[in-house]
């Protein structure tokens, strides 16, 4: 193989791309266990409101995280398209609804662009970049980023929330 | 030596059915002391009875004979005519440590061991005495059980008989080895085995020196591959032989101390010489020349006869047998203590049973594998639209995926196995310490129907093994010294299970001298493993956990209990290897609490499944006290809180959404009867409003990993039959919620029978 050939894959990375209130989402394939469909999820109480419940998947019991409520987003998208992203992080498994999965992409990390803040509309803390492809723009999250951010700080301010105004 | 009338099978069920009566009258035995009467002494009666049939009918006439005189005990002691005073129990003890070693003989080489079985007899004949008996009277005695036994055991003697012939028969393999062992003993020195040679005589006065060398030929031939014996084994054998002197040649991977400590268990021996052979001396002849190691008590002409190596020889690979010597030396005729301490981690049966329900669900389950695959095999031959076959396929794999999750979950489940099977051994050992350390220890068991997987359980018995000698020997104080102190002379060491929100606690407690954190401290400090500086912004617990590093032994003396070189540091890496943590807290002069705490993901609980709104809930069952239909007229408010009235006390009423939120919230119908569960938890009790009631079922527990935090009230999840997960309620944390929420949680009055 030559050089340039190892350098060109080097410089490609894979991506799962889904879809999420009618802009498209990537999240790098390494990050992602495996994509499922949506099954019957068992509520939790006194968890924040993104987080849907959980799910017996072969056996584990794992959080399931709507990313539309996650980013703030209404309701929306068709309930047969939609899907779940199951991703690892650290020894931690769970998994995110969006609202379906479009196709694996290969994607130069040349056609990567730090993300502007005008043609966004979720928070860029959570995006690395923006892909640009033919027409397509795609969204590249890090979904590590996404799930562990604040999301303790959630909970316990969830948990107060409900205290006082059972309290009152 | 010998094979039984017994197929592998028989074999294995006989192994495993004596095992059991063997622990059942162990654990029973040990009751005895505390006053335990009759139906125990029964119980241990039935179980030396089952095992005397079973041994006779396989053939295994020592076990029968010594299972029969320990009836004959047992008798005496139902009917009054003797008291199960502790040295009639130690006696009794040693009998089924024999016959448990003699199993383990049994299982390893299909032969019954003869080692020392007289002696026990002996001793349960007049016990007390130890081991004074006359050799007549033991003669006597066997005699008189055999005939006994013989009669009871159809056969039993025969096919003893009968073995005895299997020698003769390799005599010709034998004698064609003949001469050939110098050779042999040669190669093993000169590729470094060891070569020892042993020289034992048997006291002028003792009855069948025959037997006696047959037993410590036994012994040898244990410890590794036996070149040479003289005189000849088979006159040995035969019994008839007048030889109070023994000269054998051993390749073993043993030292020589280790196997003298073994031959110790042989009775009447009054000497034992031996030592190493090196190259030279097994070319140049036996023994001439080279400085016996050793002790020599008397010097005995012995009456060489030609070498002749032995059916073990001819018929084992050269290699020694690793490991068994340690074995050997650890085993019984020791004394109490030494006894306590050599029991180590008590081995946890390598076989689970099973339950016939469990093995029909299995059944069940892998008949739906098999009609899943073969529509997947259908699926390959018919022509179908591709959105059909796709739906089928879906169909299919989801099926499948359950399946296979219920599969996973049924195995586990076979795998769990209550901790009576590890703690059950434990009264022995804490009888055993405390007699041999002149401390009174009442010991107490509880939880012990909590269940483990049965991996967790190998793990964690060497550290309760730690822990409980620990409590004995360095928590507990001396009868005097406690009385002194204002407590009662015996002490309390506690066993206990049970589960909590996340996990399994085991627990040892005890109500000793407790751990000084000072002491523990400046110990440390002296062992250079903290600075002072350090030391003194420990706070108590964490200057207590100091214990757990490597390199410390709180104890100044080391004894033959506690200071056996294995650290609470090693404790900390078993339990660490299964995920668990441990820990100890202490109140000086009150006692000390080591606690182990393992995760739950393999744990197994019972389960009443309630629903409210679309969701299912599973309350561990032990939590439930009552469930009752309750009308709005039993309803009554108190400073703003709704309770009712039951169990003799008030109850506080709650409904899951005032804990959980709207979404969580029952109905109640104001007309007619609702649904109320009376839990207890750790807290109190309270009554929760539930929508329906599903029914129980056993559950495995499952951590939630992920949500970031600990859902109040929450302990896990379980997965349902139709795959769903059910969220546990941790009753305790519930109550705990509820209080906060301002009602007024209490203790139950009194304890109440479970009931539903």
């Amino acid at each position: 193989m030559s050089r340039t050939g190892v350098q060109a894959v080097a410089r490609q990375r894979q991506m799962v791309v889904f879809e999420l209130e009618n802009e498209l989402y990537g999240v790098d394939i390494h990050q992602v266990q495996e994509i499922i469909r949506v099954p019957a999820i068992t509520h939790v109480p006194r968890t924040p409101d993104f987080v849907e419940g959980v799910i017996n998947l072969r056996g584990n019991v794992i959080p399931i995280l709507d990313l539309r409520k996650r980013f703030g987003f209404g309701p929306g998208g068709d309930d047969n398209d939609k899907r779940i992203v199951v991703v690892e992080m650290g020894d931690k498994t769970l998994g995110v609804i969006v609202d379906a999965v479009t196709e694996v992409l290969l994607v130069d990390e040349d056609a990567v662009e730090p993300p502007s803040p005008y043609i966004v509309t979720v928070d860029s803390q959570y995006i690395v970049g923006v892909a640009r492809l033919k027409e397509q723009l795609i969204i590249v999250l890090d979904l590590n980023q996404v799930l562990s951010m604040g999301e303790r700080d959630d909970l316990t301010r969830m948990e107060r929330e409900k205290r006082a105004d059972v309290d009152l | 030596m010998s094979t039984f009338e017994l197929t592998p099978e028989e074999m294995e069920l006989f192994l495993q059915e004596a095992t059991e009566q063997v622990d059942t009258m162990e654990e029973l035995l040990v009751t005895l002391e505390g006053g335990a009467g009759g139906e125990a002494l029964d119980a241990i009666f039935r179980a030396a009875h089952t095992l005397k049939g079973g041994a006779a009918t396989a053939g295994m006439t020592n076990t029968a004979e010594l299972t029969h005189v320990l009836e004959s005990l047992l008798d005496e002691i139902r009917a009054g005519e003797r008291v199960a005073d502790p040295d009639t129990v130690d006696a009794l003890l040693d009998a089924v440590d024999w016959l448990r070693t003699n199993l383990r003989t049994i299982e390893q080489s299909g032969v019954e061991s003869d080692a020392d079985v007289t002696s026990i007899i002996a001793r349960l004949q007049a016990p007390g005495a130890d081991g004074a008996v006359s050799g007549d009277a033991v003669e006597s005695g066997r005699g008189r059980d055999a005939a006994d036994v013989a009669a009871e055991g159809a056969g039993a003697r025969d096919e003893a008989a009968a073995t005895a012939e299997g020698p003769a028969s390799e005599k010709s393999e034998r004698e064609a080895m003949a001469g050939d062992w110098r050779q042999v003993a040669h190669d093993a020195a000169a590729v470094g085995q060891r070569v020892l040679q042993f020289d034992l005589h048997i006291e002028a006065e003792a009855p069948m020196p025959s037997i006696r060398l047959y037993q410590a030929l036994m012994v040898l031939a244990e410890h590794g591959r036996l070149l040479l014996v003289e005189p000849d084994q088979q006159e040995i054998e035969s019994g008839v032989s007048d030889h109070r002197e023994m000269r054998a040649v051993l390749v073993t991977g043993s030292d020589g101390e280790t196997v003298e400590a073994a031959l110790q268990e042989v009775s009447h021996l009054q000497s034992v010489r031996w030592q190493t052979l090196g190259v030279a001396e097994a070319d140049g002849g036996v023994g001439e020349g080279t400085d016996p190691q050793g002790r020599v008590v008397a010097d005995g002409d012995g009456t060489l006869q030609p070498p002749a190596p032995t059916e073990e020889a001819a018929a084992q690979p050269a290699e020694p047998i690793p490991g068994e010597g340690v074995q050997r030396a650890a085993a019984p005729a020791e004394a109490a203590v030494q006894r306590g301490a050599a029991v180590g981690a008590p081995p946890v049966a390598d076989t689970v049973r099973v339950s016939v329900q469990v093995l029909d669900r299995l059944m069940n389950l892998v008949g739906e594998l098999v009609i899943d695959r073969t529509r997947l095999a259908r699926l390959g031959r018919v022509e179908l639209p591709v959105q059909t076959l796709r739906e089928e396929l879906s169909h299919v794999g989801d099926h499948l995926s359950r399946i296979t999750t219920d599969l996973q979950d049924a195995i586990m489940n076979a795998r769990m196995v209550p901790l009576e099977t590890l703690f059950r051994r434990f009264p022995r050992m804490v009888r055993d310490l405390s007699r041999g350390l002149d401390k009174q220890v009442n010991f107490e068991v509880v939880g012990e129907d909590t269940e483990l997987d049965r991996a967790v359980i190998e793990h964690i018995g060497d550290p309760l093994v730690h822990m409980i000698r620990n409590a004995i020997d360095h928590g507990l104080e001396s009868p005097l010294e406690r009385q002194r102190a204002g407590k009662p002379a015996a002490g309390t060491v506690t066993l206990s299970a049970h589960h909590r929100e996340n996990h399994i606690y085991i627990e040892v407690e005890d109500d000793g001298r407790g751990i000084d954190p000072e002491r523990v401290k400046r110990s440390a400090i002296d062992k250079g493993l903290i600075s002072p500086e350090q030391a003194a912004q420990l706070i108590d617990s964490e200057a207590l956990n100091l214990l757990f590093l490597p390199g410390f032994s709180t104890s100044g003396e080391v004894t033959a209990v506690s200071g056996r070189g294995v650290g609470l540091d090693v404790v900390r890496r078993n339990i660490e290897r299964v995920n668990g943590t441990v820990s100890v807290s202490s109140d000086l002069g009150l006692g000390t609490r080591w606690t182990i705490r393992l995760p739950l993901t393999l744990a197994i609980v019972q389960a009443l499944l309630i629903g409210v709104r679309e969701s299912v809930f599973a309350i561990p069952l032990d939590s439930v006290m009552e469930i009752v239909q309750i009308e709005s007229s039993e309803v009554h408010t108190v400073s703003g809180r709704t309770v009712i009235t039951g169990r003799e006390q008030v109850i506080p009423l709650i409904n899951p959404g005032e804990v959980w939120g709207e979404s969580f919230r029952a109905a109640w119908d104001e007309e007619g009867r609702n649904h109320v569960v009376i839990l207890q938890g750790a807290g109190g009790v309270l009554a929760l409003n539930v929508d329906n009631l599903i029914g129980e079922q056993e559950t495995v527990i499952k951590a939630i990993d992920g949500l970031g935090g600990q859902v109040p009230g929450i302990s896990g999840a379980s997965i349902l039959g139709d795959g769903s997960v059910a969220l546990i309620i941790d009753v305790t944390g519930f109550t705990q919620e509820v209080r906060e929420l301002g009602y007024s949680v209490r203790e139950a009055r009194r304890r109440h029978d479970r009931s539903a």
